[in-house]
């Protein structure tokens, strides 16, 4: 279970809605369905955070 | 016989052209102005084959003239003169080749050429139209600063210039750079401007020449990507196996990431968990309003919410109010609803009879439906 992974996604979408959803999930490539099922692996964190701090325009340990 | 229109606000400059041309040829009629607002009364008298105009003008300048020219005669060629002219962005415009582009002072023997060119152009059945790009090099030459909403097809975009600098871009609740490369590349376009910038903050950092670039470059590999898949024909046989179900499948999207299988089988689902109450149901793109997959697909209600969408999130940000959020619902007066979901470049749209429960529509179906979407757009 992906709790940080499914933590950004319901940042995103919070922030964002539908839209910054997909658009993060074809950045992403992993759809919010897979994400949850995956393992927090580091480096996968890393490249959500780094996607969703772009989409949002600061960096997203701030909106924790 | 061609009649030619002059619009200018140097009299001595006009009556040297209006003498000038083409003397002793009865077949060339020469008309003045010496604005733009007089030249539009003129367009609206006489039947104008060409234009020539200079764009430094009271009252109504020539960038208000080319913009209502794209708008209500698109046929009429227009040639364009300047004072600010450099080699490098002649040679920009003549490679886009939309209008023609002089500089002062002019050579009367160039300006004739230039003319019986765009005469000739119009005989051989071409409609010249305005070209984006080459409208966009003479704002950012002449440091305008203004907003340009552009018009294609069923598409409505902006564009924010400040003293000629591309500062934003929107279309669809989408802006900055990303969206001005697809803005940027719109074809037969219709141009509206107001001369005066509604954005403050740039979101845009790039010159307009390199955007112009890019969003080119971009539709070209897009264009290769089409037909390499236009070739392929992959998966053709899986998805002819859901036609018989009436679920409608473009076999050449735009998007050459998007899982069709996977997109057939979300209206697939939406279908069983709705049943009889899903009259139909399209998932367009947002750039074109074109139905990527569908059941009972109505390609107009495509463009039309599509169009509706665009418009509802512009009156809602510009008169200060949230735009749209995860969906929205009509109540239609034959007791049908439609409900649009806008997905990133996309929207999904259904038109539903009344015997859907509301529950079962935004807790289950709805969804479910974003989740199998999603996974079409990232396979």
């Amino acid at each position: 279970m992906a709790a940080k992974l499914e933590k950004i996604y319901n940042i995103i979408e919070e922030k964002l809605g539908n839209n910054g959803r997909l658009k993060f999930a074809q950045l992403t490539k992993i759809p919010r369905t897979q994400a949850v099922e995956m393992d927090d692996a580091p480096e996968m964190v890393a490249v959500f955070k780094r996607i969703a701090s772009e989409m949002l325009g600061k960096n997203i340990d701030e909106l924790h | 016989m061609a009649n030619i229109l002059i619009v200018d606000d140097d009299e001595t400059f006009v009556l040297s052209l209006v003498e000038g041309l083409f003397p002793g040829k009865p077949d060339f009629k020469v008309f003045s102005a010496k604005n733009g607002k007089e030249a539009v009364k003129m367009l609206k008298a006489k039947k104008i084959d060409l234009v020539v105009t200079d764009i430094k003008m009271p009252e109504m300048d020539g960038f208000e003239l080319v913009a209502f020219i794209s708008k209500n005669y698109k046929a009429i060629s227009i040639i364009v003169i300047t004072a600010f002219g450099t080699p490098e962005i002649e040679k920009n415009l003549n490679e886009i080749g939309a209008f023609q582009y002089l500089e002062k002072p002019l050579d009367i023997n160039v300006l004739e050429e230039k003319i019986l060119e765009g005469l000739k152009q119009l005989s051989d059945g071409y409609v010249k139209g305005i070209s984006l790009p080459a409208f966009l090099q003479m704002i950012a030459m002449e440091r305008e600063t203004c907003t340009l909403t552009i018009k294609s097809n069923e598409k409505i975009g902006c564009l924010y210039f400040d003293q000629g600098v591309l500062i934003d871009a929107e279309y669809d609740n989408q802006q900055g750079e990303e969206i001005s490369y697809d803005i940027l590349t719109w074809e037969g376009v219709e141009i509206e401007i107001e001369k005066k910038c509604k954005k403050t903050a740039a979101a845009i950092d790039k010159s307009l020449n390199h955007l112009l670039i890019e969003a080119y470059r971009r539709k070209d590999e897009q264009k290769k990507r089409q037909e390499q898949a236009a070739k392929s024909g992959e998966g053709e046989d899986d998805l002819l196996s859901l036609a018989d179900e009436g679920i409608y499948v473009n076999k050449n999207p735009k998007e050459e990431k998007m899982d069709l299988k996977k997109l057939q089988d979300a209206i697939k689902t939406l279908k069983e968990d709705l049943g009889d109450g899903l009259l139909a149901t399209d998932i367009w793109t947002i750039s074109d309003g074109q139905a990527l997959a569908g059941y009972n697909t109505q390609p107009k209600a495509c463009a039309l919410f599509n169009r509706m969408t665009f418009q509802m999130n512009r009156s809602l940000k510009d008169s200060g109010f949230p735009v749209l959020g995860k969906y929205y619902m009509l109540d239609l007066a034959d007791k049908k609803r439609v409900i649009v979901i806008p997905l990133s470049d996309y929207q999904w749209g259904m038109l539903l009879d009344g015997s859907v429960a509301m529950g079962l529509l935004l807790n289950v179906a709805l969804p479910k439906a974003i989740d199998n979407f999603e996974q079409a757009i990232t396979a």
